[in-house]
């Protein structure tokens, strides 16, 4: 709880994040709720697969730029930036430190599943149909979001850690991504190998099963158990490991004036 | 000895900043850091707080926990109050938020609605020494703690350490204001080249008022 509320304290005294919260729950589910309604009028979407559309979009959304990477990479890299890291550490500890920001991509992870599962409900709700899921459809949908959106908040964190500057962690997620997406496409077309272990990929197979994210292949790990999720499981916990081994190794940036 | 800093050097890359520097705070003892810039003493403040691990030497404190610094306006959040700032501070050294109110007077904040980012320079140090001060602590650092602050506000300074020491803190005072450090310190230290050149005891020098200004530019030349 010390780090839970340690985080929320800060983050509860700025505006600009109270802001930022409210255009993430706002936007998130009112341009999904567009897309999806033009999908229906244009005849894109069989009125079976719908909510599959939905909950597919909404993953792939929150994954974008200006959602759980700003999140992240803004709110972390700040603190590296501003040398607040810096008094963290030396009043309490590098593991302090490090064990807050976990808690907090899992607070992130947590809130964008909520506005997931509200989502959902709001374009069912109001669908220019009836379509008809379970309640179950809503739980297995939101532990879904959890853990593709923790897998990939652990990496952006990880990135910052590693370059320890919002700008330079935006600028490496945005080449990385870009990067893989070439070579995936690439390796595909030549040798019809999909490469899902890259990085951001390997973090997509919580709900594409090539790791592409592409609405055939969109599926849930909690209905249809993908043995590769243990391997995905396995790689975050050594990307985690090696980004606090280097976070406690490398010289922070002397403070001073 | 509430710090005892043994054989401390450290290199960043190929370029040694600190070499084999040696010494020690006594109990309500402060202490001064004099150098010229670049002669490393941030660094060594740094070290001591645990931002930079040394390249070799060790430095052991009597409580670890009983540390306190302000040597720098960094850390703090642009967009939050000062007030809010420094309930973050309390947070973080596990103090009761209700003693932020408390520390406001020590330096005349009566600015603590105002966002951070806002405030000048002065006014952002006077913030960095309040977080500083907030709780009793063993040891105090502090980096140019006169930097951009008024007259008022460096006597207020020089009347909090002389408190604190009273209640039994020691300080390390990294400055270039030597009439100051004469004023407040028992010792001085002169850090030159990465290398401590000499370390005086100001009771030597009792009746003369620009000893320090005297010995640094002996030792400079």
């Amino acid at each position: 709880m010390k780090y839970l509320s340690f985080e929320f304290l800060k983050l509860r005294s700025r505006t600009w994040i109270w802001a930022l919260a409210l255009g993430t729950m706002i936007i998130l589910p009112l341009t999904l709720k567009i897309i999806m309604n033009l999908e229906y009028l244009d005849n894109q979407v069989a009125e079976g697969q719908f909510m599959e559309h939905a909950a597919y979009g909404f993953i792939s959304f929150s994954t974008l730029y200006i959602f759980i990477p700003l999140w992240i990479i803004a709110i972390v890299g700040i603190e590296f930036s501003n040398g607040h890291v810096h008094q963290v550490v030396f009043n309490r500890s590098f593991k302090f430190y490090y064990i807050s920001k976990i808690l907090y991509c899992i607070s992130v992870s947590l809130i964008f599943s909520i506005v997931g599962v509200y989502s959902l409900v709001i374009i069912q709700v109001t669908a220019p149909f009836k379509p008809y899921v379970s309640s179950a459809f809503y739980f297995v949908f939101f532990a879904q979001c959890f853990v593709t959106f923790f897998a990939q908040a652990l990496l952006l964190m990880a990135i910052v850690f590693l370059t320890r500057s919002p700008m330079i962690a935006f600028i490496s997620y945005f080449i990385i991504s870009f990067t893989e997406s070439i070579i995936f496409s690439v390796v595909n077309r030549v040798y019809a190998f999909q490469l899902y272990f890259l990085p951001f990929h390997f973090a997509n197979i919580f709900y594409v099963k090539s790791g592409e994210p592409k609405i055939e292949k969109y599926y849930n790990p909690f209905l249809e158990f993908d043995s590769r999720v243990l391997l995905l499981i396995f790689f975050l916990a050594l990307i985690l490991f090696l980004a606090y081994k280097d976070f406690t190794k490398r010289d922070l940036k002397p403070l001073s004036d | 000895m509430i710090a005892q800093i043994e054989s401390i050097s450290k290199n960043f890359e190929k370029k040694r900043v600190l070499n084999e520097v040696t010494f020690s705070v006594k109990v309500n003892e402060i202490v001064g850091l004099i150098g010229p810039n670049g002669s490393g003493k941030t660094t060594m403040l740094n070290i001591m707080m645990g931002l930079i691990k040394p390249t070799s030497g060790t430095i052991s404190y009597f409580e670890p926990s009983q540390i306190s610094a302000a040597v720098s306006r960094k850390g703090f959040f642009d967009g939050m109050t000062v007030l809010d700032n420094l309930k973050i501070f309390a947070s973080l050294k596990q103090l009761p938020i209700s003693q932020v109110e408390q520390v406001l007077d020590l330096f005349a904040i009566n600015f603590e609605k105002k966002k951070f980012g806002r405030l000048s320079a002065g006014m952002k140090q006077k913030v960095a020494l309040t977080q500083a001060f907030m709780g009793n602590y063993k040891l105090m650092l502090l980096d140019e703690p006169t930097n951009h602050l008024d007259i008022d506000s460096i006597l207020q300074l020089r009347s909090a350490i002389e408190k604190r020491r009273e209640t039994g803190t020691s300080f390390l005072i990294a400055s270039h204001v030597l009439t100051e450090l004469e004023r407040v310190c028992d010792r001085a230290l002169f850090l030159f080249n990465g290398k401590i050149a000499r370390i005086v005891s100001l009771k030597d020098f009792e009746n003369d008022f620009l000893s320090l200004e005297k010995t640094y530019l002996t030792l400079s030349r």
